[in-house]
């Protein structure tokens, strides 16, 4: 018996990680294989299209399950990974790691407070890589040091359309967005940005 | 006063006149030698003094004012070269030579130099500035595979990025054409400063400014002759004869010269007048253009900064101080060459060089760096540039302060749009052979305007075919009716009312224009179908329906439309307006096609980046600046239809002539076919392009025909350079299928359904239905 016991004993863990590893192996086989995408504020279909009566009655025939009304669509690989992030991804377009080692450089001259040439490099930045929303991101902080609000709200307004996959980046923008817009003295559109942001 | 109270005593009769027999004699015979000799020297040492003060001002004085006349030189941008850019290796070794990098056979590489290896580019960088940065030389390779650089490494592993160092694109020269490079004695090659030491006063170092022994010598050889055949001139006087006297061999000159020599012998140390020498010593011609010290020598004939000079073309820059023009590498290497061997001798003498050394350089051919420039500077661009430098600074300090001008000119793009240019057009003229014309001012011109719409930098501009013959700037002066080319910005005011989907009217309708008839008519009049859709028209750029739209929109608000994207021209509301009968200049329009692509923030279109004093101090920026002039969405929606007009409209030969990326784009043709336009981009760059005759003669080409031809040359050379995706979706548009035949929401009852964008506030709300017979139009 003991010498069964011994056995017994080893194989109770045993049996909890094997199962614990096809929980995981499950887990990880239905996790997606692109990154996640989040819708952008949600567009309310039409209520009136399907409600509202022709002049003419007729039959008006639900659309197929597959070719329902959309948002927009499913982003191509390239779209996905847009420049907003980390430059270590593996999958990254060159011009996107070219662009990124620029936005590094540049970051390194902001916060030594070399604001002008942070901004020239952050220029060259966009140059190589026009989808770098990071870029633009780090333009309106830039602008905004040197107190052009104006400016910087369009380098701003330019990174929200990059940033469209990248909620914590998004949020950092209306946030940004948000002061750009109070010290402009605009101070519903402040507020609206708030908002937006706190949806994060 | 004792001495005349003495004579006065001694004079009176009856005194004894012991002391007065012995003083007289010496009064009457002695010359009084001491007091002239001190008063001579008194005033010798006054003279003296006065006249080194007075040298030593006019010295001073002349330094201080001005030192050199140095032009200021315009520069392109740099060019970022990363690993994973679709760049073979030939392509690199051509971006190479029109930076007059030179091939070398060995691996030991000078600044300047590259070889090649297998699928490795080895290169020794030079060292540069741009505007904001210094780049210092550095030793880097570039591996290959499949015409793609897959990586870059350096001496402190893989680089990710590299800037190539900008190209020079002119200088701007003063009344005397001098160009000058301006070198600090730091940076010199030893190898050059014991060359010319060598050469023209070996004991430099040891004289106060004159060399006794070498006038000595100089006087022999001149009293021999009976006149001035030689100066025995030391490096100081050779400088003070360069900057402050005439060339003209005389006694007098030669003193004023020493004197000179002395002066600023006490002025400046052995180094700072070497260094003043090296900037001043004139080293013959280039062209029209006289070069004028050793930094611009080296640069001229070798293609290398001072510094990186080897033995033999240090020597063989020395060599040339004599007889710059006689023992020029260029138009007379056999006498340079000797004339070398002779440096090379002396440096060997003097112990300046081993023997080793010696024998190494002297086996060496004599190898000049190929034609700088060859791109002839983008004359266009330059002359463009240069209106602007007008504004900023007078002609004086433009020609003489060394101003570095850095511009966003992409020299490869710039080499690109000028073959597509030469070629298509010439290419156009074989095809119809009507085209081409034996008088050169009344060729068939072209001009391009090529900006990237993130930042609104100019990359590439071309004003006509050939600068030499018409230097008329086409891209910025002509002002040329766009045609079709102008209706995207029609369309996009529009969009309030209309969507890609809502139907138009396709059939000849007739305006009153002032009491006169005006009946609009698609370019193939005789197609005409009851209505096409909005994506139809402008796809297939049918005039009739534009018409339609643009009087629905309102003829003022389309104007206010065109405002805001740049189009400056008079403009005025009539229904022509519609179809472009109003002038712009290619600039204009990239400017337009600029704001469309960048999402509707319109660009300040950059050609002139950054002025640099020659100290180094930044004396003007521009920056990128944007302003929003439509929504994201509205901008993108324009894009979506102008993508149509490449799949499957008026641009779809393009897909046959290599255009297989993302792009969006549109033709334009003019009346009677006198304007050839095409306006396309892609998501990082706009490229417009213009077609016809300056004297308004039909060409019969159709944009599609003429000028989208030349941009489809161009975008598959920039391909490089370009990195084109799928324009992105802004906010504020969503996708819906659409039933094709009705223009409706489509159901499953629907044949033909196509995914279509519209505006999120401005969606179509009808489901198709099979027993539908009453669409009403949106």
């Amino acid at each position: 018996m003991a010498a069964t016991d011994h056995p017994r004993s080893l194989q109770q863990p045993l049996q909890v990680w094997l199962a614990l590893l096809m929980m995981v192996g499950a887990l990880a086989a239905c996790a997606p294989t692109t990154p996640v995408q989040i819708p952008p504020a949600w567009q309310s279909s039409p209520k009136s299209a399907a409600a509202a009566p022709s002049q003419k009655p007729r039959q008006i025939l639900k659309p197929a399950p597959k070719i329902t009304e959309q948002n927009i669509p499913a982003q191509t690989p390239s779209q996905t990974t847009s420049s907003g992030q980390p430059p270590a991804a593996v999958s990254s377009p060159p011009q996107q790691l070219a662009s990124m080692q620029l936005v590094g450089e540049a970051q390194a001259a902001m916060s030594q407070g070399h604001i002008d040439e942070a901004i020239n490099t952050l220029e060259q930045a966009i140059q190589v890589d026009v989808y770098n929303g990071q870029a633009f991101y780090d333009l309106a902080l830039a602008w905004q040091s040197k107190g052009s609000q104006t400016n910087a709200l369009q380098f701003a307004n330019k990174a929200e359309v990059l940033f469209q996959n990248h909620p914590a980046k998004l949020k950092q923008l209306y946030l940004l967005k948000a002061q750009l817009y109070q010290a402009l003295g605009d101070t519903a559109k402040a507020q609206a940005y708030r908002q937006k942001a706190a949806r994060f | 006063m004792s001495t005349k109270r003495t004579s006065k005593s001694t004079g009176k009769p009856g005194r004894k006149p012991g002391p007065k027999h012995k003083s007289e004699p010496k009064r009457k015979t002695g010359f009084p030698w001491r007091t002239l000799s001190a008063m001579f020297l008194v005033v010798f040492v006054l003279f003296s003094i006065g006249l080194f003060l007075y040298i030593k001002h006019e010295i001073e004085h002349r330094f201080a004012s001005h030192k050199w006349s140095v032009p200021s030189t315009m520069y392109s941008a740099t060019v970022p070269i990363y690993p994973g850019q679709a760049l073979s290796m030939d392509q690199v070794e051509r971006m190479l030579a029109i930076r007059r990098y030179q091939e070398s056979a060995t691996q030991t590489l000078k600044p300047g130099e590259f070889s090649v290896n297998g699928n490795t580019l080895q290169v020794n960088l030079r060292k540069f500035h741009s505007s904001s940065q210094s780049f210092p030389a550095r030793l880097v390779q570039f591996h290959f595979e499949q015409d793609t650089i897959t990586g870059i490494t350096g001496s402190q592993g893989n680089v990710p990025l590299l800037e190539l160092n900008p190209i020079e694109l002119t200088r701007m020269y003063g009344p005397k054409r001098q160009s000058r490079i301006l070198i600090n004695i730091n940076n010199v090659s030893p190898y050059l400063i014991n060359a010319v030491i060598s050469i023209e006063d070996h004991l430099f170092y040891q004289h106060a400014g004159i060399s006794l022994r070498g006038i000595a010598r100089a006087l022999w050889a001149d009293l021999r002759a009976g006149r001035v055949v030689e100066g025995g001139s030391t490096i100081t006087q050779q400088l003070v004869k360069n900057y402050f006297l005439t060339p003209q061999r005389t006694f007098k000159r030669k003193a004023i010269e020493a004197c000179m020599a002395l002066v600023m012998g006490t002025m400046y140390s052995k180094n700072e007048i070497l260094e003043m020498y090296m900037n001043e010593v004139y080293m013959g011609q280039h062209g029209g253009v006289a070069i004028h010290g050793m930094g611009e020598a080296a640069r001229s004939y070798f293609g290398r900064n001072v510094s990186d000079l080897s033995l033999d073309q240090a020597a063989t820059l020395a060599g040339m101080i004599v007889g710059p023009n006689y023992y020029s590498p260029v138009h007379n290497p056999s006498a340079c060459k000797d004339r070398r061997n002779v440096v090379l001798q002396h440096m060997h003498e003097y112990g300046k060089i081993t023997a080793a050394e010696y024998q190494l350089a002297v086996a060496e051919p004599i190898r000049i760096a190929k034609n700088p420039l060859p791109i002839k500077s983008a004359p266009y661009f330059v002359d463009y540039v240069k209106t602007q430098l007008q504004n900023l600074y007078p002609p004086r300090v433009l020609q003489a302060d060394g101003l570095n001008i850095y511009t966003t000119l992409q020299p490869d793009m710039q080499l690109a749009a000028q073959e597509a240019i030469k070629n298509g057009l010439a290419h156009l003229e074989e095809q119809y052979p009507r085209l081409k014309k034996n008088d050169p001012d009344k060729q068939l011109q072209a001009a391009m305007v090529v900006v990237q719409p993130a930042t609104g930098a100019i990359l590439a501009m071309v004003g006509g075919r050939n600068y030499a013959q018409s230097s008329y700037n086409r891209a910025i002066y002509a002002v040329r009716q766009p045609g079709s080319a102008i209706k995207p910005f029609e369309y996009l005011a529009a969009l309030d009312k209309f969507t890609p989907v809502s139907w138009l009217p396709d059939e000849p309708i007739t305006y009153d224009v002032a009491g006169q008839h005006w009946t609009p008519r698609n370019y193939d009049s005789n197609e005409y179908q009851p209505r096409v859709t909005v994506r139809h028209a402008l796809e297939h750029s049918l005039n009739v329906p534009t018409v339609s739209l643009a009087m629905s929109t309102g003829l003022n608000k389309i104007i206010a439309t065109l405002r805001r994207f740049g189009i400056k021209t008079p403009l005025e509301p009539v229904p022509s307006l519609a179809l472009g009968a109003f002038g712009v200049t290619p600039l204009q329009l990239a400017d337009a096609y600029a704001t469309l692509d960048n999402g509707g923030q319109r660009p300040f279109l950059l050609s002139l980046k950054d002025v640099v004093s020659a100290s180094g101090q930044v004396e003007q920026r521009r920056n990128v600046n944007l302003v929003s002039v439509t929504t994201p969405a509205k901008a993108f929606l324009i894009t979506d239809l102008l993508e149509g007009v490449i799949k499957h409209g008026t641009g779809r030969n393009l897909k046959y002539q290599g255009i297989d990326f993302p792009c969006a784009g549109k033709t334009g043709t003019t009346n009677d076919w006198r304007d050839s336009w095409f306006a396309g981009y892609t998501t990082d760059l706009v490229a417009v392009v213009w077609v016809g005759f300056d004297n308004n003669q039909p060409t019969g080409l159709t944009g599609a025909r003429g000028a989208a031809t030349i941009w489809a040359r161009f975008m598959n050379r920039v391909q490089p350079w370009i990195n084109p995706q799928p324009f992105k979706v802004p906010p504020g548009i969503v996708q819906r299928y659409i039933c094709d035949d009705s223009g409706e929401l489509a159901t499953s009852s629907c044949q033909d359904r196509h995914p279509q964008y519209f505006l999120a506030d401005h969606v179509p709300t009808q489901y198709y239905s099979s027993e539908s017979d009453d669409i009403v139009p949106r």
